[in-house]
């Protein structure tokens, strides 16, 4: 599904080069449940931005489904990216001015989905995600478990094959990050790929494969 | 979609209600003084604009060269009408006019005072004044006809039927109702109550009579229609040297003719160029609405971006759940647009409010009508351009933030957007600095006018026009108002102290240039003038009883005496040629220059000098402390009586003196709420950056604190940056203001220099303003707790 070969990213400051990411090479097959690893700093969330096509590499070259992001035009990358891939946060990132059922909703709309359609959909993830009650409710008047129930949802609404979670426990208490995991385990079973950047070794357990970075490094695999 | 957008919209303004209230209401009001001013330049540029044949018509008008001044004046000869009708056929029709008098009407017991043109026949033909009864082809052809509008007729006949009905004109002609006309439409350079032909009143004036065939008097108006396909500047050209081909004499100058479409907008001329005129005033305006309503826009633009990085995440979370950056720009080009219609809906309302407080700045005509349906199309389109003009900067500079960066946290602070929004401020106060600067020259001039030395003492004088039964009886009338004891002096004069109709060319005096046409202010008039107007003599006496031969004496004024340039005036002689022969005319004093015209004009040379049969005017001037309602009491009842054709009319003269600083004080007191608009706008927007500001900085204030800094330092650390961009607006302001009023003050020939005092208070109110609107933000700030602030971090 995912292939990187040669990844490298790099800022430029001053005459020097910092190198966030060197050399990166990876494979990601369909189905699998990865967790990259690593210290602060190691590159692991410029390794998923990348993965999310929010971030260009300097050099080297990533096949999505065998197409190559990066040669392909913007337009089509975005296509790609939102017909596929689904983004859960750390901080959640809800809006603010939308309820819990809006929040859901927003996605379908750029998907340009009937109203009709769009009610089925919603309604369907707002009771497996067992929030239904919630759904008029805004952002603040949630924990931030439910938040990032209604986050995982958000992601997983249009389908997407792939869902990249940046530390999506990372603001949580031990409790409702593990029903998280098991939620992604779940959705994992059903067949959805899913790459996480985590800190905590617990919930790399969770995953079929670690990546550890070290310095913008691979360290095993 | 569209929904959504509208659903964070509104509930993104319900949030923030301070920059919402903010954002509204300087869109409001810079919108609703923008529809306002657009209502206007419409009124102004419609017109004359219902004549259907207008733009075949034309006033026939003429160049001078007197005094080495190039001139051009509106009065013609009466020969111009009969040469033009009968020698040029692409004319299809033409018509005299007077220039519009009051005249005493009488219907049975009832007095009416009417304004009313004598025209010829061909006058209802060329314009479209329509006629409810009556037939355009003979309404005026009986020369004691009379032709009333609907409302003239309405209050002097009530409800009876007007037309065949007697009406008497200044106690003197019965006239025959043949016609009655819809009522002249306010955007009509003409305006008249009534019509009656210009044939009746040359038989019934014996001046008239004798000015068939000369060509030097000019008196009245001639208009002209061309046939259809002909050329109006053919004509004109045709008919530029006719009264040198008349008269042999090159010296009577040039005739032209003045297309309709230009008598309204375009009637200044300056060296015989047509320069503009009110239009200038229309361009002026308008500018300044538009750039109050940019104003306005700027605000919104500046606190939309400052506020971005409130923003920003919603930015990069819609990007990151699948958001194009066209979806987003649209989104925020709907909240604009949703703003702006808030704001629109609020400034009709405002509009209606503010419409009958501007009924004295030349809004009395113009309303905002809801059942025209192109008007309120046109105003819905000012406020979809508003919406996208405020709304594009912020739209495209929310919408460029990469989804990375803002997830991350990583926005950079402000600094980012705060250029453009800096040069925005300075734009936005660089305007309402050159607007202040403009208003207080405009107020500084007017009141340099107003104060200016009139030469005579304009308080307690009450003009009484001149009637036929006036001037028959003045001597008895006079001395019946002087048995009042309340009244000091009565003259009378060829015309009242505020105005002078006639100026002549035909004074010669010892050494005077042959060849230059030099034209004087004339005003004839009997003993007592300089007494009831109470003129400052710098030389000699008035006229006095008591010497016998004052009936051939003149006064002039220190214009005419620079122009002569006697060593010692008094009792020299000049001469004025009248016809066949040659009057003699002494002159005993030289007055002040009396400023009796324009008061933002040079006075004229004047030459007043003693007739008898002097009949513009009668003018009286009351006792000091005297009742004046008493006096007025006795004054109407002894008019009255040797009056019995008109109501008791009169004018205060002082007060007439006013009236001729109404355009200015119109000018002044728009500029004035122009640019209290325009300042209180850009405060707002002040406002709302420095609350933005304020709460950007918090953590700093708050680090500040802790390290000891006081109360002061940080306000000013607070306020310097503001301060700075005011002060650089004011650097730009002034040159600006400074070329531009200087082209305004040029129009005057009697005008203030601009001193520096101006731009500098300007300056000085502007940094003031700012400081106020600044510092309650800084303060606050800096006042509060730095524990609380920076917990929040």
């Amino acid at each position: 599904m995912i292939q990187l070969k040669n990844i490298f990213r790099w800022y430029n400051s001053g005459a020097n080069r910092n190198f966030v990411l060197r050399d990166i090479s990876l494979d990601i097959k369909e189905g699998e449940f990865v967790s990259i690893m690593g210290p602060s700093g190691s590159g692991k969330s410029t390794l998923l931005h990348l993965l999310g096509m929010m971030d260009e590499p300097n050099e080297g070259e990533y096949l999505f489904l065998d197409q190559s992001v990066l040669k392909i035009k913007e337009k089509q990358r975005s296509e790609l990216y939102k017909k596929h891939i689904g983004f859960v946060f750390q901080a959640y990132h809800l809006i603010d001015e939308l309820t819990v059922y809006e929040n859901i909703e927003t996605p379908l709309l750029y998907h340009g989905i009937s109203s009709s359609e769009r009610k089925s959909m919603v309604a369907d993830i707002l009771d497996r995600f067992n929030i239904v009650g919630k759904k008029d409710l805004f952002p603040n008047q949630l924990s931030g478990g439910q938040q990032q129930l209604v986050g995982i949802a958000r992601a997983i609404i249009t389908n997407p094959k792939l869902i990249l979670a940046d530390e999506p426990t990372g603001n949580l208490n031990s409790k409702q990050g593990e029903e998280i995991m098991e939620l992604f385990k779940t959705l994992n079973a059903e067949g959805v790929t899913i790459i996480q950047v985590t800190h905590s070794e617990k919930n790399a357990e969770y995953g079929s494969r670690i990546i550890n970075l070290l310095d913008g490094r691979i360290e095993k695999v | 979609m569209l929904s959504n957008y509208l659903k964070i919209a509104l509930r993104t303004l319900l949030r923030n209600k301070v920059y919402s209230f903010i954002n509204i209401a300087g869109l409001a009001v810079g919108m609703a003084f923008a529809i306002l001013i657009g209502l206007w330049v419409r009124y102004e540029l419609s017109y004359d604009s219902f004549h259907k044949n207008g733009d075949r018509i034309a006033m026939i008008r003429k160049h001078n060269l007197f005094n080495h001044e190039k001139t051009t004046k509106i009065a013609v000869s009466l020969p111009v009408y009969d040469e033009i009708k009968t020698n040029y056929p692409e004319i299809k029709h033409v018509t005299r006019a007077d220039w519009g008098n009051f005249h005493g009407l009488k219907v049975g017991e009832s007095k009416f005072s009417k304004q009313g043109h004598f025209v010829d026949p061909d006058f209802l033909k060329m314009f479209d004044y329509p006629l409810i009864q009556g037939s355009i082809e003979t309404v005026l052809k009986n020369p004691r006809s009379i032709v009333l509008t609907e409302s003239a007729a309405k209050a002097m006949f009530k409800n009876a039927d007007p037309i065949g009905k007697i009406v008497r004109v200044d106690n003197q002609h019965d006239m025959l109702v043949t016609g009655i006309l819809k009522d002249i439409p306010k955007n009509s350079s003409l305006d008249f109550e009534f019509l009656m032909p210009f044939e009746f009143s040359i038989q019934s004036n014996e001046f008239y009579k004798s000015q068939r065939t000369n060509w030097r008097n000019n008196f009245l108006m001639v208009m002209v229609e061309v046939r259809e396909g002909a050329s109006m500047e053919a004509f004109s050209a045709k008919i530029t040297n006719l009264i040198k081909i008349k008269t042999q004499n090159k010296k009577l100058g040039t005739l032209f003719a003045f297309p309709l479409n230009k008598w309204h907008l375009h009637n200044d001329f300056k060296d015989w160029i047509n320069v503009g005129g009110r239009i200038d005033d229309v361009r002026l305006f308008g500018l300044i609405g538009l750039f109050v309503l940019f104003i306005a826009c700027i605000n919104f633009m500046n606190l939309s971006t400052a506020r971005s990085e409130k923003r920003a995440r919603e930015v990069g979370v819609r990007k990151a759940i699948g958001s194009q950056r066209k979806q987003l720009i649209w989104q925020f080009l709907c909240e604009s647009l949703l703003v702006t219609f808030i704001a629109f809906i609020m400034s009709l309302v405002l509009i209606q409010l503010v419409l009958p407080l501007l009924k004295d700045f030349g809004f009395q005509h113009i309303s905002f009508d809801f059942d025209n349906f192109p008007l309120i199309l046109a105003a819905l389109g000012v406020c979809i351009i508003t919406g996208f003009l405020a709304g594009s900067y912020p739209a495209f500079y929310l919408s460029s933030y990469s989804v990375v960066n803002v997830l991350k946290g990583a926005l950079t602070q402000g600094n980012k957007g705060s250029s453009p929004r800096k040069i925005l401020v300075v734009t936005q106060f660089t305007f309402s600095i050159a607007l202040i600067i403009g208003t207080i020259i405009i107020f500084k001039q007017i009141q340099y006018a107003k104060n200016r030395p009139l030469g005579y003492d304009p308080n307690n004088i009450i003009s009484l026009g001149m009637t036929s039964d006036l001037l028959k009886n003045y001597q008895t009338l006079r001395q019946d108002l002087l048995n009042t004891n309340m009244v000091e002096a009565v003259c009378k004069s060829s015309s009242p102290p505020t105005a002078i109709w006639n100026q002549w060319d035909s004074f010669s005096w010892p050494g005077k240039d042959p060849n230059v046409v030099q034209i004087f202010s004339v005003i004839q008039t009997d003993f007592d003038y300089q007494k009831t107007l109470g003129m400052k003599m710098k030389a000699g006496r008035g006229f006095s009883r008591e010497f016998a031969t004052d009936s051939s004496a003149a006064i002039i004024n220190e214009a005419t005496l620079k122009i002569i340039g006697f060593k010692n005036p008094i009792g020299e002689t000049i001469v004025l040629s009248d016809g066949d022969q040659d009057k003699k005319l002494r002159i005993i004093g030289v007055s002040e220059n009396v400023v009796s015209q324009n008061p933002f004009s040079v006075v004229e040379p004047s030459i007043t000098f003693f007739s008898a049969d002097a009949s513009g005017d009668i003018s009286l001037r009351l006792k000091e402390n005297v009742d004046v309602r008493k006096a007025l009491k006795s004054i109407k009842t002894i008019t009255n009586k040797y009056n019995p054709a008109y109501n008791f009319e009169y004018n205060f003269v002082d007060e007439e003196f006013g009236k001729k600083f109404k355009a200015e004080d119109q000018i002044g007191a728009l500029a004035g709420i122009f640019s209290g608009l325009a300042i209180f706008i850009s405060c707002l927007g002040l406002f709302g950056l420095a609350a933005y500001m304020a709460e950007q900085r918090t953590k700093e204030i708050g680090i500040r604190k802790v390290l000891g800094a006081s109360i002061l330092s940080l306000w000013t650390l607070l306020s310097k940056d503001f301060i700075k961009l005011v002060l650089l607006s004011c650097l730009i302001a002034t040159p600006l203001a400074y070329w531009f009023m200087d082209s305004w003050l040029q129009k005057y020939s009697y005008h203030i220099e601009m001193g520096w005092w101006i731009f500098i208070l300007a300056s000085f109110s502007a940094v003031f303003i700012t400081l106020v609107t600044v510092s309650y933000q800084a303060i606050s700030a800096a006042m509060a707790n730095p524990v609380k602030s920076l917990r929040t971090e």
